[in-house]
């Protein structure tokens, strides 16, 4: 939370405090995290200018245990000097999860307007769909909604071509 | 085995992929390609909707296209598809523009018109008219050369990043097509300032039953101008150590020309990759102009470029 020291403490003046935020989940369970942390999110950005004096925003989509991994992901993005391949290979292990989890993410990613995590999430699971049929999908997700065959035969027949 | 079936059980047991917000679904699907949208249309309604969406299609639509192409559609995956089928004649009917179907990405042909024709401008070499079946309002027939080049150039700026392109001849033969048949040609295709990564190779413009084994026929070639009384001439075979040989059977048919969809035929004439963030000029050649003999019935429609088949 507090900035590493720098080299020539006498000389610079002592770094501003950062401004913390209070996230509440759907739960009750809170959560502190940087402002800047918090911008990331488009929704948040926008609470935080409408509500100027309060630092405590409700999160009321989003359970406690979703809300504390989607502020590590966003305290981790607005972290200074890390590279590129460093955080690349930290966003791979973050969604190495469940379906359950995954979709949590993306979820909570879309609600709360986060590009990057939400790119993340649907990345995951595009790459768990690319090249699949219809019947490889089904067994991969549950599908409630799934179309009756003489629906999926329409639908085949107009996009026949990507079958072939 | 056992860790795929534990894996897909829990996903069937795991979060309904339907209840995810149509939007989310499309996000998903706009990071896929272009055939996995259609493929995944059929899975439900949702998904058809999320597929069909302006928001997957978008993405997949370099963006310059909403904006170049003067034709109704009612959804951006009408134009994307229209752009697959129906070429788009840009640059003043010059060159053509289109979609590659599985990957989006851009293919452009060069007109006749577009690619520099030695002696192309000289009305007893080569005549310029217009062809019912082409997409361009003439092509370019050779009456009779010794000396064949086309050369044609164009900006990678113009294609899709991160891309193995081909180019292709685009050509028909008349009833006059004459001097191809044991004569190769030379075809090159490069980065004009790669003189390393340009490859040359020698490819027939004649179909391969024309070009094995020898002619045991005596041959004759036409000799002065077409529509004149044109008498003909013996050809020596045997002066300069008889035609080349056939090429080996062993090196397929990527040295002779494919059939067309559209019913013109087409010769490659190499590859070339186009990289994220470096732009430069690339060159493609078709060269004959050593054998020395003469040359007719060529009708060069222009050269294409495209992906190549097979590789990202």
């Amino acid at each position: 939370m507090s900035s590493p020291p720098s080299a020539s403490a006498s000389s610079s003046p002592p770094p501003c405090p950062k401004k913390m935020i209070t996230l509440r989940s759907s739960d009750g369970a809170t959560f502190e995290i940087e402002e800047t942390a918090a911008l990331q999110s488009k929704t948040l950005e926008n609470m935080i200018h409408e509500n100027c004096a309060s630092t405590l925003i409700p999160v009321p989509n989003i359970t406690g245990e979703v809300l504390a991994r989607v502020v590590e992901f966003c305290s981790k993005h607005a972290e200074a000097g890390v590279d590129d391949e460093s955080l690349g290979a930290w966003d791979e292990e973050f969604v190495a999860v469940d379906h359950t989890t995954l979709f949590d993410y993306i979820r909570a990613a879309n609600f709360l307007e986060i590009p990057t995590l939400l790119d993340l999430g649907c990345q995951t699971v595009a790459d768990m769909i690319k090249g699949k049929t219809p019947d490889e999908i089904k067994k991969t997700f549950k599908i409630t909604t799934a179309c009756t065959p003489e629906e999926e035969e329409e639908v085949r027949g107009e996009n026949q071509w990507a079958f072939e | 085995m056992a860790a795929a079936a534990s894996e897909a059980a829990k996903g069937r047991d795991g979060p309904d992929f339907s209840e995810l917000p149509e939007g989310c679904i499309a996000s998903v699907v706009s990071f896929t390609s272009p055939a996995d949208a259609c493929r995944l249309a059929p899975v439900s309604s949702l998904f058809k909707s999320a597929c069909d969406s302006d928001a997957v299609w978008a993405s997949f639509l370099p963006p310059e296209c909403r904006h170049m192409v003067p034709r109704r559609v009612s959804s951006l995956k009408e134009l994307y598809f229209s752009l697959c089928d129906d070429p788009v004649l840009v640059d003043d009917g010059k060159m053509s523009f289109s979609l590659e179907r599985h990957s989006g990405k851009k293919c452009i042909m060069l007109s006749a018109r577009a690619l520099f024709i030695t002696w192309g401008d000289t009305p007893r070499y080569w005549s310029w008219n217009p062809m019912p079946d082409s997409r361009f309002s003439e092509v370019a027939e050779l009456i009779n050369v010794c000396w064949l080049e086309i050369r044609g150039r164009i900006s990678s700026r113009m294609l899709s990043p991160g891309t193995r392109y081909a180019a292709y001849l685009v050509f028909k033969s008349t009833p006059t097509f004459f001097g191809f048949d044991f004569q190769s040609v030379e075809v090159g295709v490069g980065f004009v300032d790669d003189e390393v990564g340009k490859r040359e190779r020698s490819v027939y413009l004649s179909g391969e039953n024309n070009t094995r084994g020898r002619q045991t026929m005596p041959r004759f070639r036409r000799i002065g101008v077409r529509f004149l009384p044109t008498p003909f001439e013996l050809v020596d075979d045997n002066r300069d150590g008889g035609p080349p040989p056939a090429p080996a059977s062993a090196e397929g048919n990527e040295n002779h020309p494919k059939e067309r969809r559209d019913g013109w035929s087409e010769i490659e004439l190499g590859e070339f990759l186009t990289k994220d963030g470096e732009d430069g000029e690339v060159e493609m050649s078709v060269m004959e102009t050593k054998g020395g003999n003469w040359k007719a019935g060529l009708v060069v429609e222009g050269i294409e470029i495209r992906p190549k088949e097979g590789k990202e």
